[in-house]
């Protein structure tokens, strides 16, 4: 499913994270610099090493692997298509495992979860882009929201993925915002994902553990 | 408790042999009622090279930030990632860093500014924003650059966060016409910004009204109760103080 991201003309400046025997390292798989650096910022500061993935074979390596999202699928299969100049990175990890997107598209996604990504609709009175804190509705016992408590996390987006009865069994959080009660989370097996920035000020980032 | 519940989540993605929290307490979690969208206080530092050349955060009455004193040394307010970090730790909900006179030259060359921004995501683990000469450009060999190639390319400064939403800033003056002919004469009488003690509660009603993106209300104040009016009488989504940070003057 990594494919994706790698079949680029270019490769990416990249980051992937993974994990070295003994040694807490993590394997990070990033799209551009700009957007990756907080959440490197944060990695080091949890006191992991990071290491990038320059290969496939180091994602299949990968003990942790951390997969921060992009800004619009499209865009970014656009540029890296095109001269490959500036990756306008940030925000989709989560996005990214869904069917497809309206972001910059149509465009497909990865399909591993059954739903279209579409925008908040901003003539329904609520104000978009969805940015600032906001509180999660807990679906599901999921280890990595166990500190969440009554707090609120971070959001920058104006797309998003919407439960359904086909989507239901991956979804650990979801989050009001007018209306809409968007997944803010994902979590099945080892594979978590998230809508919001635990780093606060980097991309959304997907996460998964090798089984 | 993790103090940062952002990190928290990454730590526990990390390591996940790290202890979980009570059944209890995470039960009680599942059951609680979402709430909603919080509103924000943003925290603005005015940053300006001093005449040493270090840059320190600053606070002026309009573009004057010099001392009232023989020295006439640029208002010294502490250094940008130690206050940032600070208030970090305060709980401020997100940063803006100004320099308003040194992106006017070249804005890709001040490259202190950029080392400022990359210290801080090292330690500040909320959004920062960086204002000031995103805008069109000629460089001295006469390069011309549109705003979105200025916007490219500082993006390419591997700067943390920055480019994931763009924020335009409007600095608006209100006028008081007695005459309409006076308008004709240029004998407006515009209000000086930094004079107002409070928020323009009418005109950030009136901005928040009229779009649908959300809006950031600037003011000069530094009491909690004038954050608690411009929330509850307008649609502002955030408000952005720089009194607040500087002088500590609010908690």
């Amino acid at each position: 499913m990594w494919d994706f991201a790698m079949n680029h003309n270019k490769p990416p400046r990249s980051a992937s994270v993974f994990l070295d025997g003994s040694t807490q390292v993590v394997t990070l798989r990033g799209y551009c610099g700009g957007n990756v650096r907080s959440l490197r910022n944060a990695i080091k500061y949890l006191g992991f090493d990071i290491k990038d993935v320059q290969t496939p074979e180091d994602i299949l390596k990968a003990k942790r692997l951390v997969f921060p999202g992009v800004h619009g699928v499209g865009a970014k299969q656009e540029r890296y298509g095109g001269n490959g100049s500036a990756e306008w990175l940030i925000c989709l990890g989560l996005q990214l495992l869904f069917e497809s997107s309206e972001e910059n598209g149509p465009v497909k996604g990865l399909g591993l979860i059954p739903g279209v990504v579409r925008p908040f609709d901003s003539s329904k009175g609520i104000r978009v882009p969805h940015i600032g804190w906001n509180a999660l509705g807990i679906a599901k016992d999921t280890q990595i929201l166990d500190d969440i408590g009554k707090s609120h996390v971070y959001f920058v987006h104006s797309y998003r993925a919407m439960p359904s009865d086909e989507n239901r069994e991956w979804i650990s959080s979801t989050c009001k915002y007018g209306d809409d009660n968007f997944i803010a989370s994902i979590q099945r097996g080892n594979v978590h994902a998230v809508q919001f920035h635990p780093e606060k000020s980097g991309g959304i980032v997907t996460f998964s553990q090798p089984i | 408790m993790f103090p940062n519940v952002g990190l928290s989540v990454l730590r526990r993605f990390l390591n996940p042999k790290s202890g979980r929290t009570q059944l209890h307490a995470r039960q009680k979690l599942v059951q609680r009622n979402a709430s909603k969208l919080a509103k924000r206080v943003s925290v603005c530092l005015d940053v300006r090279t001093n005449d040493k050349g270090d840059l320190v955060v600053t606070k002026g009455d309009q573009y004057d930030v010099r001392e009232r004193t023989n020295a006439n040394e640029v208002r010294n307010l502490g250094k940008p990632v130690d206050l940032a970090r600070q208030y970090y730790k305060d709980g401020a909900d997100e940063f803006s860093f100004l320099n308003n006179t040194a992106f006017r030259e070249f804005p890709l060359g001040d490259q202190p500014m950029l080392q400022v921004l990359r210290y801080a995501s090292g330690n500040v683990f909320v959004p920062l924003t960086v204002g000031g000469g995103i805008r069109d450009f000629t460089d001295g060999n006469g390069r011309f650059m549109a705003i979105c190639e200025n916007w490219e390319e500082q993006s390419r400064t591997d700067l943390p966060s920055l480019w994931k939403s763009v924020v335009v800033s409007i600095d608006p003056r209100r006028v008081y016409v007695k005459d309409l002919k006076a308008v004709e004469f240029k004998t407006v009488k515009v209000r000086k910004p930094g004079q107002g003690k409070v928020f323009d509660i009418d005109l950030i009603k009136l901005i928040s009204d009229a779009v649908s993106i959300p809006v950031i209300a600037s003011g000069v104040t530094g009491a909690v109760e004038h954050f608690t009016e411009v929330f509850r009488e307008t649609n502002a989504s955030a408000a952005l103080t720089a009194r607040i940070s500087d002088r500590k003057e609010v908690n």
